[in-house]
């Protein structure tokens, strides 16, 4: 497998090379001759023309993967998606070296048509590597992820994808490098901050200063002051000579020139560029830019090819983060506890045997098999139900305004789903279900973060 | 003691009651010849020059001329501190149409930081207004007020130079009633009216505020109707920027001011057109010495350059050739006369009388002596009020001290005898504030 040059400024053919270079004038030309190679050397001035390569390299499962360098600077942009400028050819091949013996310990079953393996698979190889945003005021976002982008999905937006690897903790923030502010309406950050009138928001305002004379305390804008190249008192017809022994400045009053209206400080909005809405700047929703880096998580998710995360596709049915639902199970105790005919239930369902099904059925069709399981379920649940997972294989349901005769109609279906997840190899995904319902079962001041533990640990279905 | 007291009193009234004696015309005739041949033509030509100025004013047609040149205002800074702030915010205060640049030269900064943050505080607040604009030069090392005033001049960009003092803040109109002037291409330099700012402090300070503006602002006044200003004040003088750089700038050594001002009369005698006026209009307050020991300090200092500048360094200015006939006149009879020789004619007088006369005619001889100057001092008092004054009221106020002022004036020459005497004889010029003596010393005079 030979290393291969991509010459793309070479007017001709370029030739040469030996048994492990090869050389080439263009990304097709490669292709057409059908090799595999082990890594890619990007040789133009051009960077329209280097980054479509790059990009046509980064996006391809076959190349995403393999050490792409470059012959100049071309921007930081570039940098981003490459793995540097050489010194030499002993540097290169040091390089190439360490990447290869990192990828040789990537899992062998790497599923690379997955957007969040082959970003966690890339960073692996490079341990050295943070995913850096690149600041470019032409982004509507400003700060820009370049590797991530490449390596999305096609569609995928590279920033809420990143957010929602560090919520799954395979990412880390590294570096906080920005702060960015996003209009609320639009989302954009690009914004103009003008002062105006605070009473009838005209940007046509002027400062006005205002004078105090001392003799009789008038005071009045300077315009009124000035008499034939002096400054005369208009109420008082003092002669104003000298700064702080006759007269002083008290303010700088503004004047709107479109309302008449005078006023001591302006209002300042942020102007949004990109819809035009005019916000408090107060009201703007702040973000913190940072550098990411692989988790000790995400490095092991890159060395066994599991994401773990089956039990995340149970995440989407009216998901709240767990805090949240136990802060709501607390509110409705206490509802409970002021008003008697409030009523709630609660269910909680145990995963009992994913490892299980994963040895058996692979990571694949278990993936599928937990996600026909959330369908149903999703179709089981009211819009009003919430969900939370307290832990990798622990699925709470709230159901508000439910009494144990509602609750149990629930439970009983939701142990039917069993038997629809039996699979020809005659396993099928085990769990258990246990009920609670409040006021019956409630305890006088216990947590739900107790309660629930409690009814989990207790009766199972 | 009553006795000679009463005796004084009695021969007094009899002087001025029957002024045709014998013993009057006798004492008259040793007390006239320097008074009457000498002072009494000086207040009567600066009179007639207030008259002059007075029906001119009452006669001019007021034109507004479109003449706004750029002005650089150089203000030498030392040790002022804060005091500064109230300079450059005066000078930003200006109701003048053109551009105004500040340039506040702080002498010395490494050591006189206060003063320099003082006025680099105030920048963002001057160049926030329209046509003003503040640079601070920070001198580091300390060489002196000519070297705070050149650099100035170094980076000045208006075609108006003025120098002025750290301590000195100004009236609003200062700038346009100054510049107005040099739409006459023929001025080449305005003195600014000086008032003391710190008046109702002391006593030594009333008596001082008399002193400017009768001796100051009073007879400037009259002098530059005829041309003949004799200084413009180092604390506040307007120059035309050309001229300044044509004649090389300030030259080294202590009283720079009056120098400089020597040297543009030099070319009076050559260029006979030049001008040099005062602008009572244009008004400055500045700090006088507030006890009488820092006030005999500070004309030790004056009234020593003075010497110093007429006799060791000005001498071979003194010719018409230079000065022209009616400035040599006057710089001989107003500087060297009045200021180097008659302290001690007034002195020897003194002691003349007392020793040849017995103890009542010495009093009578001082009563007289002092009338006489009261009576000078009144008139002028009462015409700077009616014609000059810009601030009638206040100025009014001070009245009552004038028996003080013949009395304070009397002191004050005594005082110019021992300054003549101090820099005759032990150059004390070589140990003035106004620059530190490893610059001093390499002066040639």
């Amino acid at each position: 497998m030979p290393f291969v040059h991509l010459i793309l400024d070479a007017e001709d053919s370029p030739d040469g090379g030996g048994m492990d270079e090869v050389l080439y004038p263009s990304l097709e030309a490669f292709r057409s001759a059908g090799i595999t190679a082990t890594g890619f050397m990007v040789d133009t001035r051009d960077v329209q023309r280097a980054e479509a390569v790059v990009r046509a390299l980064r996006t391809d499962p076959a190349t995403y993967l393999l050490p792409i360098f470059l012959s100049r600077d071309l921007g930081p942009r570039l940098a981003a998606l490459c793995d540097g400028i050489p010194s030499g050819q002993q540097a290169r091949d040091d390089r190439m070296q360490r990447l290869r013996h990192r990828m040789q310990k990537l899992a062998p079953e790497v599923e690379r048509q997955d957007q969040d393996f082959r970003l966690l698979a890339y960073l692996y190889c490079r341990p050295e590597t943070v995913l850096a945003p690149i600041e470019d005021w032409q982004q509507r976002a400003i700060y820009t992820y370049p590797l991530a982008e490449v390596l999305a999905d096609e569609g995928n937006q590279a920033g809420p994808w990143l957010r929602q690897l560090v919520e799954r903790r395979y990412l880390e923030p590294a570096r906080l490098v920005g702060r960015v502010r996003h209009c609320p309406t639009c989302e954009g950050c690009h914004h103009n901050y003008v002062d105006i009138c605070p009473h009838c928001t005209s940007i046509a305002i002027a400062a006005k200063p205002f004078l105090h004379c001392f003799t009789c305390g008038h005071v009045a804008p300077e315009e009124t002051f000035i008499k034939e190249g002096r400054l005369v008192c208009p109420h008082c017809r003092a002669k104003l000579r000298h700064i702080g022994a006759d007269y002083d400045r008290p303010m700088d009053n503004y004047a709107c020139q479109d309302c008449g209206q005078s006023f001591v400080e302006p209002n300042v909005v942020a102007q949004c560029l990109g819809c035009g809405a005019r916000n408090d700047p107060d009201k703007l929703i702040p973000e913190d830019i940072h550098t990411f880096q692989l988790s000790e998580r995400g490095r092991s998710a890159a060395r066994t090819g599991s994401l773990e995360d089956i039990y995340a596709l149970l995440d989407d049915l009216n998901y709240v983060r767990t805090p949240y639902f136990e802060s709501l199970v607390d509110w409705l105790h206490a509802l409970c506890r002021r008003y008697d005919e409030e009523v709630f239930s609660l269910l909680g369902i145990r995963l009992k045997n994913i490892e299980t099904l994963t040895d058996r059925l692979g990571r694949h069709r278990t993936a599928q098999l937990i996600d026909a399981f959330a369908v149903r379920l999703r179709e089981s649940i009211r819009l009003t139900d919430l969900t939370t997972r307290a832990s990798k294989r622990n699925l709470w349901i709230l159901l508000p305004k439910t009494g144990a005769a509602g609750r149990d109609i629930l439970k009983s279906r939701i142990v039917e789903l069993k038997k629809q997840t039996r699979q020809e190899e005659d396993v099928a995904l085990e769990f258990d279900v246990v009920a609670y319902t409040a006021p019956d079962d409630m305890l006088p001041d216990e947590p739900s973060r107790l309660t629930m533990a409690r009814i989990m640990g207790g009766e199972a279905a | 003691m009553t006795e000679i007291l009463r005796q004084a009193a009695e021969m007094l009234l009899q002087l001025l009651l029957s002024p045709f004696n014998q013993g009057f015309w006798e004492f008259i005739l040793k007390f006239i010849p320097y008074v009457v041949f000498f002072e009494l033509p000086i207040y009567l030509l600066i009179f007639a020059g207030i008259v002059r100025y007075v029906l001119r004013r009452y006669w001019r047609v007021p034109i507004r001329r479109p003449y706004r040149p750029m002005v650089s205002c150089l203000i030498t800074c030392y040790a002022e501190g804060r005091e500064v702030a109230c300079t450059i915010r005066s000078l930003s205060e200006q109701l003048y149409e053109g551009a105004i640049e500040i340039i506040a030269v702080v002498d010395g900064a490494a050591r006189n930081t206060a003063t320099l943050e003082a006025a680099l505080d105030l920048t963002d607040m001057v160049n926030a207004r329209h046509d003003r604009r503040l640079t601070v030069l920070p001198k580091w090392q300390r060489g002196g007020r000519v070297s705070a005033l050149n650099a100035g001049l170094n980076i000045a960009k208006g075609s108006v130079v003025m120098a002025l003092d750290g301590d000195t803040s100004f009236d609003n109109t200062m700038v346009a009633c100054a510049v107005r002037h040099f739409v006459d291409p023929n001025v080449i330099g305005v003195a600014g009216c000086l008032r003391v700012r710190n008046a109702g402090r002391s006593i030594v300070t009333r008596l001082q505020a008399i002193e400017y503006m009768l001796s100051i602002h009073a007879s400037k006044v009259g002098l530059s109707e005829f041309n003949i200003v004799n200084n413009i004040s180092g604390a506040f003088g307007v120059f035309r920027a050309s001229f300044l750089r044509a004649i090389g700038g300030w030259d080294s050594g202590t009283a720079e001011d009056l120098d400089i001002t020597l040297r543009m009369k030099n070319y009076f005698g050559r260029h006979p057109n030049l001008r040099i006026r005062f602008e009572p209009e244009a008004v400055g307050h500045t700090d006088a010495p507030e006890t009488l020991r820092d006030f005999l300090k500070q004309r030790l200092r004056w009234d020593g350059d003075l010497f110093y500048l007429y006799v060791r360094k000005h001498s071979m200015s003194f010719t018409p050739n230079l000065l022209g006939w009616r400035n040599l006149i006057m710089q001989l009879w107003t500087g060297m006369f009045f200021q180097l020789v008659m302290p001690f004619v007034i002195l020897a007088y003194t002691l003349y009388v007392m020793v040849f006369y017995p103890p009542a005619w010495v009093l009578a001889v001082w009563a007289l002596v002092y009338l006489f100057y009261l009576a000078v001092t009144l008139v002028f008092f009462i015409m700077y009020i009616v014609f000059l004054s810009e601030r009638p009221g206040p100025d009014l106020k001070l009245a009552v001290w004038l028996p003080l002022v013949p009395i304070f004036t009397f002191i004050t020459r005594i005082w110019c005898g021992v300054s003549t005497l101090n820099e005759g004889l032990l150059r004390s010029h070589l140990d003035s504030t106004m620059a530190p003596w490893w610059v001093l010393r390499k002066t040639k005079y």
